[in-house]
C-alpha cells in the first residue's frame, strides 16, 4: 500500500476507475444539483411554509398520477385541461337583447382520452354595477348533444365555481345518462363522468371535439366579463400530487437537501467525533481511557430509537434539534471502540515513538501522526453511514415525529399513509419518495464500497 | 576535555504480569564532548532501554526509574515532564532510532519532517526551517529534491540519512544513535558510518552509539561499554577494548566475531541471555561463564579499575 493513493487527489483518481463508484457519483450530483436548485429558487426558511398553504395549490389536479404513468397503461388518463380567455380557439360574439349585453363565448377542444378528468372548475372574473351578470353554461359533446350546466350568478370580482360540485347538476345528469344508456350502470356517474362519457356498460370516455358554451349577460354598460375552465386531469407531472394537490414534484426536491445535508451532517459530525473520543481514549491510555470506555458501554446499551422518541415526543423537536439529539445519543458508538484499537496499534509504532523523542506535542502528535492514518480507513465507513441517517429521519417522519415546518421525503411517506395512498392505490406517492430515498442509499453506498476497496489493504484487487 | 554526560546509578525497571523487567540496572557511566561511547551486547541486555532512559523515553508500565543524569552539570531527573520535553529532547539529546526506517511519518514530507523539530523547539517558521532541512540533507548526501518526496519513496540508507539529519538539525549536545545501521546493507552501512564520523570530526560530536555489532563500533569509538543482563560490565578506551578485553563476556564477543576469509570456527557464548525477571544471584554472567568460581555465585562483583572499568571477581 502505498502512500500517495492516500492524497485527497490519488482518492479521487483511484476512485474514477470503478464504474460503480462512478454511477454513485452522478446520482450524488444529480441530487446535489436537485438540492442546489431547491435551494437557489426557493429558499428553505419558505419551502415549509409554502407546501402548507392549501390555497396555494387550488390549481393542481387532486391525487393526480406522473405523467409517465401513461406509458405503462393502456387507459390514457386525461392532464389538466384549461380553455378560456386568452387561449385557443375561443370565440365570441355580443349581440343585444332587452338592452343588455348578451356575450356568447364558445371553446372547443379535443379529447383523446381513455379516463375522465377528477374536477371540473369554472374561472370566473368580472367587474359589474348593480346587479351581477347571469352566466349560463353549455356542454356540446363530439355526438352533437347538448347539455345545460346551470346559470350561476358570480358575486365576487374572481370567483371559482366548482360545477362539478354541483349535486342538483349531478342529480340531473345522471338521470339523463340513465335514459340514454337504457339501464343504471354499476358504476356511478359523477358530473366529469356524465359530460365525457360513451353511453356504454363500461365507463369510457366520448373521444373527440368537445365544445363549451357561455352565454352572458350582463346589466351595464361597463360591466366586464371573463372566464376560463380548469378541466383537473388524472395525470400531474414527474411524480403527481397528492390528496391536497401539492405536486409531488416540489416536495421532492424541496426534500433533497434536508435528506442529504440530515444524514452528510449527522454522518460527519458523529464520526469525528467518535474519532477525537477515540484518539484522546487510545492515546492517553489511563483514566481517561477507562472513562471513555465505559461511558460507551452505557451509550451501546441504552435503547437509541426508544430515546430519541421520548424525547422528540417530549419537547416537540425541529428537524435540526432532532439532528443534535441523535448526535448526542450516537457520538460514544461502538465505533469509538474500534478506533481506539487503531490509535492504539499507532502509538507504539516507532515514528510516533521518534515523534515523542522529538518533543512534538501530544496534540501534534494526535492530529499530525495517528489521525491521518486512521482516517483513510474511517472515510468509506462514514460514507456508508450516511444514508443510516437519511433513512433514520424518515423513520422518525413515519413514527410521526417530523417537523411540520420543513418538507422532508418521511414526512411525505407519511402523509401519504395518513392519506390512505396505500389502499386507495395512489402508489406514486409513496413509491417515488421511497425510491428517493433509495436512490440517496445507493449512490453512498457505491461510493463508499469503492472506498472502502481504495483505501483498505485487504480488500485491494491485485 | 568537559564531562558532557554523567550516569550514576541509573535503573529502570518495567512492570510485567510475570513480574519485574530490571532492563537497567545500577548502570554507571560518563562522556566527555567530542567523544564517542558506543554501547556493545545481545539482544535484549537493555541497550534501548538504557537509551530511552537517557532520553526519558517510558512506556506506561515503568517500574523504577531513578539514578542520577547529569549533562552539563544539569541535573535531568529533576525535570518534570513538560520542561523535559521543551528544553531538553532535541534541544540538547537527540536521538537515532532502532528501526529508523520506520521512524518517518509515512504521511508528511520528508523536508518537513525534518524540520519539524525546528518549528517545534525553536519556534522556527515552517519555510525558513525547511530551507534549513535542505542544507542538512544536502550536507549529508542527499539532494535537495528529497526534501519535496514522501518517505515511502526514498531507498533504507537515504531514510536513514533524513533520520540523522533531522537528529542534527537542532545541533544537540549528544545525539544517541540506536542501532542505526543495522537493518542496511554493507555498502550503505559503510557510507553512513563514514558520514559519521565526519560528523563527528567537524561538528565535534558527542554520541551515545548503541550496536550489537562490536566491528561497526569500533569505527566510531572513543570508549566501548559492554551491557550484560542490564549492567555494564567493561568499559574501556576503543584501543584497549578490542586489544585485551578484560570480561571474560567481552572476551567471548570478540572471539564470536567474523572474519574474512581466514579459517575461523566462531566461538558462540553457551547458554542464553538470563532472565531479567529474575536474573542470577552473584555475577549475572555466571552461568555461561567458563571461569566462574564460587565468589561468583554469591556476590555480586563491584567495579575494579584495572587500567579500565571491569565488574568481575578474576580482576579482584
Amino acid at each position: 500500500m502505498s502512500v500517495s493513493e492516500y492524497t485527497l487527489k490519488g482518492i479521487f483518481k483511484e476512485l474514477m476507475r470503478y464504474k460503480s463508484a462512478l454511477v454513485g457519483l452522478a446520482i450524488l450530483a444529480f441530487l446535489v444539483i436537485l438540492s442546489l436548485y431547491a435551494l437557489i429558487f426557493t429558499p428553505y426558511s419558505q419551502a415549509g411554509e409554502i407546501w402548507n398553504d392549501q390555497n396555494r395549490w387550488l390549481a393542481y389536479p387532486r391525487n393526480a398520477a406522473p405523467e409517465w404513468y401513461n406509458f405503462f397503461s393502456s387507459k390514457k388518463l386525461p392532464p389538466s385541461i384549461l380553455i378560456g380567455e386568452g387561449l385557443p380557439n375561443h370565440e365570441s360574439e355580443e349581440v343585444e337583447r332587452n338592452g343588455y349585453r348578451v356575450i356568447t363565448y364558445l371553446d372547443s377542444f379535443t379529447y383523446n382520452y381513455d379516463d375522465f378528468p377528477s374536477e371540473l372548475v369554472l374561472l370566473i372574473n368580472t367587474t359589474y354595477f348593480g346587479s351581477p351578470p347571469t352566466v349560463k353554461v353549455y356542454w356540446v359533446k363530439p355526438s352533437g348533444e347538448e347539455l345545460n350546466l346551470s346559470t350561476y350568478r358570480p358575486r365576487n370580482i374572481s370567483e371559482s365555481i366548482y360545477i362539478s360540485n354541483n349535486i342538483m347538476l349531478e342529480r340531473e345528469l345522471e338521470e339523463y345518462a340513465i335514459d340514454k344508456l337504457g339501464f343504471t350502470p354499476n358504476y356511478t356517474i359523477t358530473i366529469p363522468v356524465a359530460l365525457f362519457m360513451e353511453y356504454k356498460g363500461e365507463p369510457t370516455a366520448m373521444k373527440g371535439n368537445y365544445k363549451f358554451k357561455v352565454e352572458v349577460t350582463l346589466y351595464n354598460r361597463s360591466d366586464t366579463f371573463s372566464y376560463r375552465l380548469l378541466m383537473h386531469g388524472k395525470v400531474y407531472g414527474i411524480a403527481g400530487t397528492d390528496i391536497y394537490r401539492r405536486p409531488l414534484e416540489l416536495g421532492l426536491i424541496w426534500g433533497a437537501p434536508v435528506a442529504l445535508s440530515f444524514g452528510i451532517v449527522a454522518s460527519v459530525t458523529i464520526t469525528f467525533v467518535q474519532l477525537i473520543f477515540a484518539a484522546i481514549s487510545g492515546y492517553y491510555g489511563g483514566k481517561v481511557d477507562s472513562l471513555i470506555q465505559r461511558l460507551t458501554e452505557i451509550y451501546m446499551i441504552l435503547p437509541f430509537l426508544p430515546f430519541v422518541v421520548m424525547i422528540s415526543l417530549l419537547y416537540g423537536l425541529d428537524i435540526w434539534r432532532l439532528l443534535l439529539i441523535i448526535i448526542v445519543l450516537s457520538i460514544f458508538g461502538t465505533s469509538v471502540k474500534t478506533y481506539r484499537v487503531w490509535v492504539m496499534q499507532l502509538k507504539t509504532s516507532p515514528y510516533v515513538e521518534a515523534a515523542i523523542a522529538y518533543g512534538a506535542s501530544n496534540l501534534r502528535i494526535i492530529t499530525l501522526y495517528i489521525l491521518p492514518r486512521i482516517l483513510p480507513p474511517v472515510v468509506p465507513s462514514l460514507v456508508l453511514s450516511i444514508p443510516s441517517y437519511v433513512f433514520l429521519e424518515a423513520a422518525l417522519a413515519i413514527l410521526g415525529l417530523s417537523d411540520p415546518k420543513v418538507v422532508s421525503w418521511g414526512r411525505i411517506i407519511e402523509e401519504a399513509f395518513a392519506g390512505g395512498a396505500v389502499y386507495k392505490g395512489y402508489y406514486h406517492w409513496v413509491l417515488i419518495p421511497s425510491a428517493m430515498l433509495i436512490l440517496t442509499a445507493i449512490s453512498f453506498a457505491l461510493i463508499g464500497l469503492a472506498l472502502d476497496r481504495i483505501v483498505n489493504p485487504r480488500l485491494r484487487e491485485m | 576535555m568537559t564531562e558532557l554526560l554523567s550516569v550514576s546509578n541509573l535503573r529502570l525497571y518495567y512492570r510485567t504480569t510475570k513480574g519485574v523487567v530490571k532492563a537497567v540496572d545500577d548502570v554507571s557511566f560518563n562522556i566527555n564532548r567530542g567523544e564517542t561511547l558506543a554501547i556493545v551486547g545481545e539482544s535484549g541486555c537493555g541497550k534501548s532501554s538504557l537509551s530511552k532512559a537517557i532520553i526519558r523515553l517510558l512506556p506506561r508500565n515503568v517500574h523504577t526509574y531513578e539514578g542520577k543524569v547529569l549533562l552539563n552539570g544539569t541535573d535531568l531527573m529533576s525535570m518534570d515532564e513538560e520542561t523535559f520535553r521543551k528544553e531538553v529532547r532535541w534541544r540538547k539529546i537527540s536521538m537515532v532510532f532502532q528501526g529508523a526506517l520506520n521512524a518517518l511519518n509515512p504521511v508528511l514530507k520528508v523536508g518537513y519532517q525534518v524540520a519539524e523539530p525546528l518549528i517545534i523547539h525553536m519556534g522556527i517558521k515552517e519555510k525558513e526551517a525547511i530551507e534549513r532541512a535542505k542544507e542538512i540533507l544536502v550536507k549529508l548526501g542527499l539532494s535537495e529534491e528529497f526534501a519535496e518526496r514522501y518517505p515511502f519513496e526514498l531507498s533504507g540508507g537515504m531514510k536513514q540519512r533524513a533520520v540523522i539529519a533531522m537528529a542534527l538539525i537542532t545541533s544537540p549536545d549528544l545525539i544517541i544513535l540506536d542501532e542505526p545501521t543495522s537493518a542496511l546493507d554493507v555498502i550503505t552501512q559503510a557510507n553512513i558510518m563514514n558520514m559519521l564520523k565526519e560528523l563527528k570530526k567537524s561538528r565535534e560530536q558527542t554520541f551515545i552509539f548503541i550496536t550489537h555489532d562490536i566491528s561497526v563500533a569500533s569505527e566510531l569509538a572513543d570508549k566501548v561499554a559492554t551491557m550484560y543482563a542490564g549492567q555494564i560490565v567493561e568499559i574501556a578506551p576503543a584501543d584497549t577494548f578490542y586489544e585485551e578485553p578484560l570480561h571474560p563476556y567481552t572476551q567471548k564477543l570478540m572471539k564470536s566475531v567474523p572474519t574474512l576469509r581466514r579459517d575461523k570456527t566462531l566461538e558462540s557464548i553457551p547458554g542464553a541471555p538470563p532472565n531479567l525477571i529474575d536474573p542470577p544471584s552473584g555475577c549475572r554472567f555466571h552461568p555461561r561463564c567458563e571461569r566462574a568460581m564460587d565468589i561468583c555465585r554469591k556476590e555480586d562483583p563491584p567495579i575494579f579499575e584495572r587500567g579500565h572499568s571491569v565488574k568481575c571477581w578474576l580482576y579482584r
